[in-house]
């Protein structure tokens, strides 16, 4: 019997042998980050990532374009009740804090940034790396867009710049002030700026210029007016002789623009939605082919097709209109590869902004009758075909203000300007509220609304510790 | 025959006056139930005889040889007094498939032995006729000198003499047999002597004299507690139970048509809740044992079938008519042997083997029709354009011309029901045959079988075929080989039972316009293009026509299924055996979906549709080897001693290949071109030993001990290894000498304390992983998940106590069982700010508690008159509460739903709804909320701060029952047997996920019917607002939470099995015809189609425990009847 006992507790001990090793698995069709970042391949890969936070669909992927432009008198939604209204809640003021767009967006800016902070924290472990200093610029430059985005459409919000082992570290962070927000921006683009070449080391890559352009911008909306112009003259570019020019897929990353968002049409998950997104309803056929959706989404309103003078001839470069009447946004239309697939990229910065942004920033610098602001807005006006402004049309610095504020809305309309540029003239509430929407009743625009909520997800998740924005 | 025609034809004109049979109040169901009840209480004998036939040819044995191969190879047995049988007396035998009556004959015919059979004991007795004497009593020799003479009868529970029985003076070994009639005659030492009354097959009874002289004796049968029940590693006598398990068998398990076996275990067994969220040809249910352990892990228990643990198994590849039993391991001591699997208990199946005896052959077939349970009473078209243009008006507009007709009331304009156009009558049909049989040292059993279901909804349909082979045989005498393999091969046309935007057919129809028509004039489909571009119009959701989705979207899935697995036993000696199994599980599956460019797409006119398609090959092999040994040893007939040890490797290997198409502007699925995914592979492995000891002594005192050690490949560095112990005891107070009770026969007090895992995560949960971030050409990478070196199993200990009870000789028992879980380091998916970069971080953090009481009373067989009458009734509870969460968390809230400490998980979370503004003083006096007309929904300011805010949520309900019933009732009369199962749940809350688009004030879609009753001038006292515009608070409000408590005819069925006499001309043992039918009704308020709703089986929320019990638009249940035949010869 003892034996048989012993023979069995040997036979089990052998197949028992077998141990350990089986249960130590890795993944087999997927990396793990722990050990990844090693090699200067790996951190271009995660520089490549870095870049592809942008193509998200909470950031210029797809719901950037409602809550900059949809959101101000640019343009409207077909139909306010799709996906549940809430497209239509941004037209017409009436979102909650749990509206989806605000918390996508919200998730995917900080996805965004999270890269940013693996590449940075990482980088400087990996020896050999010739592209170092102009990934870490890269970077810096892609984390401060960011930022400015997220601190443009929120106001205060959590600022992050190391990477966390465990998301856990993230419950005792609460909002911070906004003006620590853009010194960390500010910090990011000015040693972009150095660290960036002037041209760039990959298709639609971050560059010198665009690091200038886009601190200028940050200056400007936070009225530092002086660092403004310094920046934007550093900018070197070109206006395109035509208007034209600057949009259509033969024209992407022209010389005009400074930074575009690249996206690639053929079934391989890098096209862009535009073309279906801001097609007319029943419009497929007509405008991108017949392929995929057109959701109706982005429509020009008719208050912008009449606000352009007569002999613009920007406004039907931006605008058309179907053979049955309906306006569509014109600057992203192209056959898609299939739905969804489209091959626009999303111009960020062009040059036209810069001279725009310079004219705005001296003209705030002093009124300065037939100055260097009146010969750059001149610029944009002759490239449109129509007649330079002087003295004598814009008396003084407000007039000029607003003729800046209207050649921008022109000139830039569905490039994520518009309503970015209404809250930094302080003309948001005024125009706003003087709009008539065309499709349903706009609620009352206040103050409060001019920035959007802190996504109610977050206020949940954080147990306040992220307070809501006041309003919603 | 004829009294059940007239009892019916008496009761049914009362009812022809309501509506259908279907819309009778409870009331009215039950009393023709009884009368159906009553029919079958009418006087007639019992007929049940065996009906196994023999084949013999034996040349020359002894009688004692003889009885021997009739026992061996059948399931008869021999009760006999060794003087009243010549057993040394020679004889030859050769009879093929001959009845054992006449087997018995041709032994004892002319011999001084005669028979009696009943059921399966043969009684061989003294045939008085043929001898000569009768006054040589062969007892008398072991007579002591007796002074006390005590004579009497014995009886079976039925009544009936027992003959053969035994009766022993204690002490010694005088004793004696009862005659024929049970009758008996003893002389013992004194009036104050013990008598042992035995027999096989009956709990033995000792009478203690005190002087009487006659005696009256009952003996009982013993089955339940001889019966074994399967426990994993092994079986145990029922009545040495020390846990917590329920048992199915199969004719339970069938007396309704199922598709899968989890169908046919709703309502039957007390703790076990079984949920059919769709009615989807090929769908599955939920199973929850014991409420919801857990929140974010799988809520699945473990299935194991014939030994094989399988986590992903197919459930529909298992042949519900293969399976002899189902024993479900609901507490922890007798779950954690499955140890880090076994949290949420193990479903052991057990599939049907050959018997000894000859060959047996079944044929079952049935065929039947399905129809949506019940529909929803929508608006018609005319009520449709009233609501529409109050709504436009509202906003200030005028209603498209489309309403205008409608409005003015024109008669016979276009009014389309698209419930009735996309339900359907479906057929149901099934057939399955069975070989089997075996003889001393081997047995088989094979079976075959065909299931075709058409689903009640256009365009779905399910057909399976099945195959099984089971074979055990012995090599030598002490080596045991067995082998089975299950092959299945499926099909399925799935239609979408998705939300609206997943152009779910269902949701589609109850939102789709009733202004548009299904079909053209020229009978072509209408796709509707002109339906979807005035929905655009009015501010609609863009639906195609419902039934263009059903029919032109087809999504196609076929399955090989191979369930298979060998062993080899070797008893090293009497008492010691070892056991080696090899099993395995490999499936593939073929998926392909196409929607073709000529059929819209939520909100995509038909001008605008690309083709979608989508291809893909999944394939999981899943193998185990497992050793074990078993010791089991009887010390002195009053130590009883079993132990097993044993280790066991399993893994798993996935791997899925998918295409999309590359160019997809066709019509025809053949004219993709597709472009394949990269392979997507996935594994996982688990060591485990684990080890068991059961003692008992003199089968009084029961103690049980258990642990397992589980390593998973699928926790972090840290945390692979884990233990799971458990205790348990039992007394059987009845074998107690002080305890004499004769009305009851078994009591038996049960504790258990355990531990058991849940290790329901993602393969690689504890790794943080990267996924491909590419940037145009540029291959790029980012985190995807958030790493944890910790993660490991959940951790559930459970205490449960119990209680069983036998009254009456068996005719009663019942069961009772507490218990009270806790989850520890529950695997959460923590919602973590997302500026850490993720939504959500795996973890173990927080405490669940699961506690509730389970009662089952089983009635067997009680005499009603002439009707012998089974009863189940099974009554559970259970309570779910949250103990804890994250650190600093006290919620967790997810749109609709909050998982807050202290209430059960995923509560729902809304504002309170108190009424429509009627006065402008409401108005006035109310908290500040965006909309404040007359006409809009008044909502409470919970928080008091005078304004509506995102505080002003409160709990409204939540998906746990307060408790779950089942009453199962057979009645059998004659030749006929009636059985029916009435189960249902009460005191759970559903969030009617549906009322989004249906109950949508600004009109979305097409609207309940229930919404005509608006707000307007007219009608100021309405439950709705007035239509228009609305902020979305009120579809955040318990105006969408309804009562989901239920009430639900599950099955009924009727038999009929033809007479032997008639059977006999026609060689068959039995024949039986059936009706069954499942579903027929259900007594409830909830206003969708089925109160069995789970969020766990939509695209709206995802997977998520945390979100259960709303309803987006499911595939309805059907209600099915069915007529069946079965025969067996």
């Amino acid at each position: 019997m003892y034996k048989q006992i012993i023979l069995v507790i040997a036979v089990i001990g052998i197949f028992s042998s077998c141990s350990e090793e089986k249960i130590q698995l890795s993944p087999i069709s997927q990396e793990s980050s722990s050990n990844f970042y090693k090699t200067p391949e790996q951190i271009e890969q995660a520089v490549v990532g870095v870049y592809d936070g942008l193509q998200l669909s909470g950031q210029y992927g797809k719901y950037f374009i409602y809550l900059m432009e949809v959101r101000s008198d640019n343009s409207r939604q077909q139909s306010t009740t799709s996906s549940g209204g809430i497209y239509g809640d941004l037209d017409l003021f009436r979102m909650e804090a749990t509206n989806n767009i605000v918390e996508l967006a919200w998730n995917d800016c900080y996805k965004g940034i999270q890269r940013c902070n693996i590449v940075l924290n990482r980088i400087e472990s990996v020896s050999n790396n010739p592209k170092k200093n102009v990934q870490i610029g890269e970077t810096k430059f892609i984390r401060a867009l960011t930022y400015f985005n997220l601190v443009r459409l929120f106001g205060d919000v959590p600022l992050i710049t190391a990477e966390y082992d465990d998301p856990f570290e993230a419950f005792n962070l609460g909002r911070t002030p906004k003006a620590e927000v853009y010194a960390q921006i500010i910090k990011d683009l000015t040693e972009a700026s150095q660290l960036l070449e002037n041209e760039a080391i990959r298709a639609g890559g971050a560059t010198k210029n665009a690091s200038y352009a886009l601190l200028g911008k940050v200056h400007l909306t936070l009225g530092n007016t002086n660092e403004a112009i310094t920046a934007l003259k550093n900018v070197s570019g070109v206006l395109l002789p035509n208007y034209l020019d600057n949009f259509g897929i033969p024209n992407e990353n022209s010389d005009e623009s400074l930074f575009e968002v690249q996206f690639k049409k053929g079934g391989i998950g890098e096209g862009s939605p535009y073309a279906n997104l801001f097609t007319p309803s029943g419009a497929a056929a007509e405008l991108i082919g017949g392929v995929g959706s057109a959701a109706g989404d982005n429509l020009p309103t008719q208050d912008l097709y009449d606000s352009y003078q007569v002999g613009d001839l920007r406004r039907d470069v931006t605008i058309g209109k179907t053979s049955k009447g309906v306006y569509y946004t014109k600057k992203y239309l192209d056959k898609p590869f299939k739905d969804l697939d489209g091959d626009n990229n999303f111009i960020v910065l062009r040059y036209a902004d810069v001279v725009l942004m310079l004219a705005e920033a001296l003209n705030e610098q002093g009124y300065v009758a037939n100055g260097e602001a009146f010969t750059l807005l001149n610029k944009i006006r002759n490239r449109a075909g129509l007649s330079s402004f002087t003295a004598s049309n814009l008396e003084n610095q407000n007039s000029f203000r607003t003729a800046v504020v209207n050649e921008r809305r022109w000139e830039l309309a569905f490039e994520n300007h518009r309503w970015f540029d209404l809250i930094r003239t302080g003309k948001a509430i005024e125009v706003m509220n003087a709009h008539k929407s065309e499709t349903g009743v706009l609620n009352t625009v206040t103050n409060e609304k001019l920035l959007f909520p802190i996504p109610q997800s977050q206020v949940d998740a954080t147990n306040g510790k992220i307070t809501p924005n006041p309003g919603y | 025959m004829k009294n059940k025609t007239n009892g019916k034809g008496k009761k049914i004109p009362n009812k022809k006056s309501s509506v259908s049979f279907l819309k009778f109040d409870l009331k009215m169901k039950m009393s023709f139930l009884l009368i159906i009840v009553a029919l079958f209480s009418m006087k007639a004998n019992d007929v049940t005889a065996q009906r196994t036939k023999i084949s013999l040819k034996l040349d020359n044995v002894t009688v004692t040889q003889l009885i021997d191969k009739i026992e061996n190879t059948s399931d008869y047995r021999f009760v006999y007094k060794i003087e009243d049988v010549e057993l040394k007396r020679v004889v030859s035998i050769n009879v093929k498939n001959e009845r054992i009556e006449k087997v018995l004959n041709k032994i004892f015919s002319v011999t001084a032995t005669t028979f009696n059979i009943n059921d399966k004991l043969v009684y061989l007795i003294e045939n008085k006729k043929n001898i000569k004497s009768t006054k040589d009593n062969p007892t008398a020799a072991l007579k002591t000198a007796a002074s006390f003479r005590v004579s009497g009868k014995v009886f079976d529970a039925n009544g009936n003499p027992l003959p053969g029985a035994n009766v022993l003076e204690k002490g010694t070994r005088n004793s004696v047999t009862t005659d024929v009639d049970g009758k008996f005659t003893i002389e013992v030492a004194d009036a104050k002597s013990i008598l042992v009354f035995s027999f096989i097959g009956f709990e033995a009874q000792e009478i203690v004299l005190n002087g009487k002289t006659e005696l009256t004796v009952t003996l009982t049968e013993n089955t339940s507690n001889l019966e074994e029940v399967v426990i994993g590693y092994g079986s145990q006598a029922k009545a040495k139970l020390t846990n917590s398990v329920s048992t199915l068998k199969s004719e339970d398990l069938l007396s309704s048509p199922i598709a899968s076996f989890e169908e046919g275990l709703a309502g039957q067994l007390a703790g076990v809740d079984v949920v059919q969220t769709s009615g989807n040809p090929g769908s599955s249910s939920d199973i929850n044992i014991r409420g919801v352990g857990t929140i974010t892990a799988n809520v699945q228990p473990l299935i194991v079938i014939d030994g094989f643990p399988s986590e992903n198994l197919n459930i529909n590849s298992i042949n519900p008519s293969d399976i002899e039993r189902i024993d479900i391991l609901k507490d922890a001591a007798s779950a954690a042997i499955y140890g880090s699997r076994g949290a949420n208990g193990v479903i052991l199946v057990t599939t049907k083997k050959g018997k000894m005896g000859g060959f047996k052959f079944t044929f079952d077939s049935y065929t039947g029709v399905q129809e949506v349970a019940n529909t929803i009473d929508l608006q018609d078209s005319y009520e449709r354009a009233r609501f529409v243009a109050q709504a436009t008006l509202n906003r200030g507009k005028a209603p498209i011309a489309l309403y205008q007709p409608y409005l003015i009331g024109i008669p016979g304009l276009t009014n389309t029901n698209w419930q009735d156009e996309i339900f359907r009558i479906a057929p149901i049909q099934n057939t399955s045959i069975t070989a089997s049989g075996g003889t001393e040292h081997s047995n088989y059993f094979v079976s075959g079988g065909y299931f075709s279901q058409d689903g009640t909804v256009l365009g779905s349909k399910y057909e399976r075929v099945n195959f099984r082979f089971n074979i055990n045989f012995d090599i030598t005498k002490k080596l045991k080989a067995g082998f089975n393999l299950a092959p299945t091969y499926s099909t399925r046309n799935k239609v979408s039972d998705a939300d609206h935007k997943g152009d779910g057919v269902v949701m589609t129809a109850l939102m789709a316009n009733p202004l548009f028509s299904p079909y053209n004039s020229d009978g072509s489909l209408n796709l509707s293009s002109d339906m979807m571009q005035s929905a655009v119009e009015e501010g609609q959701a863009p639906v195609e026509n419902p039934v263009a989705l059903a029919l032109l979207n087809t999504d196609k899935r076929t399955q090989w299924d191979f369930l298979g697995g060998g062993f080899l036993e070797y008893n090293l000696s009497d008492h010691l055996s070892f056991k080696s199994y090899l099993g395995a599980d490999y499936s593939s599956s073929d998926r392909n979906s196409f929607s073709p460019n000529t059929v819209g797409s939520y909100s995509v006119l038909v001008e605008n549709k690309q083709a979608n398609a989508y291809k893909s090959y999944d394939e999981r092999k899943n193998w185990m080897i497992e050793n074990t040994a078993t010791y089991e040893k009887s010390f002195n007939r009053t130590h009883n001693l079993k132990f097993i040890i044993g280790q066991s490797y399993q893994t798993e290997e996935m791997n899925t290949t998918g295409s999309s198409p590359l160019v997809a502007q066709v019509n025809d699925v053949d004219g993709v071109i597709y472009t394949e995914f990269p392979k997507f592979e996935d594994k996982w492995s688990l060591i485990s030993y684990l080890s068991r000891l059961n003692y008992d002594y003199k089968d009084k005192y029961i103690i049980s001990g258990s642990v397992r050690r589980d390593g998973s490949s699928r926790f972090g560095e840290n945390t692979k290894w884990g233990w799971f112990p458990t205790v348990s005891g039992a007394w059987r107070v009845n074998k107690e000498s002080f305890f004499k009770s004769k009305t009851i026969n078994e009591l038996k007090a049960r504790a258990s304390w355990g531990i058991t895992g849940n290790n329901g995560i993602p393969n690689y949960g504890a790794i943080p992983l990267l996924g491909a971030a590419n940037y145009g050409d540029l291959e790029g990478s980012a985190p995807i998940t958030s790493p944890n070196q910790n993660l490991s199993w959940e951790e559930t200990s459970t205490l449960d106590l119990g209680i069983d009870l036998g009254l009456f000789d068996g005719k009663l028992s019942f069961t009772a069982d507490y218990y009270n879980a806790n989850t520890n380091g529950l695997l959460l998916d923590v919602p973590v700010p997302s500026h850490s970069g993720y939504t959500t971080s795996l973890r173990n953090i927080g405490k669940v508690n699961n506690s509730g009481f389970e009662f089952a009373l089983n009635i067997n067989k009680v005499k009603l008159g002439y009707v012998k009458w089974s009863s189940t009734i099974n009554i559970s509870t259970n309570k779910n509460e949250v103990l804890e969460l994250g650190p600093d968390q006290d919620r967790i809230l997810e749109s609709y739903h909050i998982t807050e400490i202290g209430q059960p998980i995923g509560s729902y979370y809304t504002y309170r709804k108190i009424g429509v503004f009627q006065t402008q003083e409401q108005i006035n006096n109310a908290p500040t909320h965006p909309e404040m007309r007359l006409g809009d929904y008044i909502f409470a300011d919970i928080d008091g701060d005078g304004k509506i805010t995102s505080n002003d949520r409160e709990i409204s309900g939540d998906f746990f029952p307060d408790y779950t019933f089942g009453f199962s009732n057979t009645f059998k009369y004659k030749n006929f047997s009636f059985n029916f199962l009435i189960q249902g749940k009460q005191g759970y809350e559903i969030f009617n996920g549906t009322s989004f688009f249906i109950r949508n004030l600004e009109g979305w879609s097409n609207g309940h019917s229930d919404i005509n009753n608006y707000y307007s001038a007219e009608n100021p006292e309405a439950t709705y607002a007035s239509p228009g515009k609305h902020v979305k608070t009120y579809e955040q409000s318990d105006l969408f939470v309804e009562d989901g408590s239920y009430i639900r005819l599950r099955k009924v069925s009727i038999k009929y099995s033809l007479p032997e006499t008639f059977l006999e001309n026609i060689s068959l043992t039995s024949a039986t015809i059936y009706l069954s039918a499942t579903n027929l009704f259900t007594i409830t308020n909830y206003s969708g189609f089925n109160p069995e709703v789970s969020s766990r089986n939509n695209s709206f929320n995802s997977s998520q425990t945390t979100t259960p019990g709303f309803d987006y638009g499911a595939y309805p249940i059907a209600k099915t009847i069915v007529m069946g035949l079965n025969l067996s010869f």
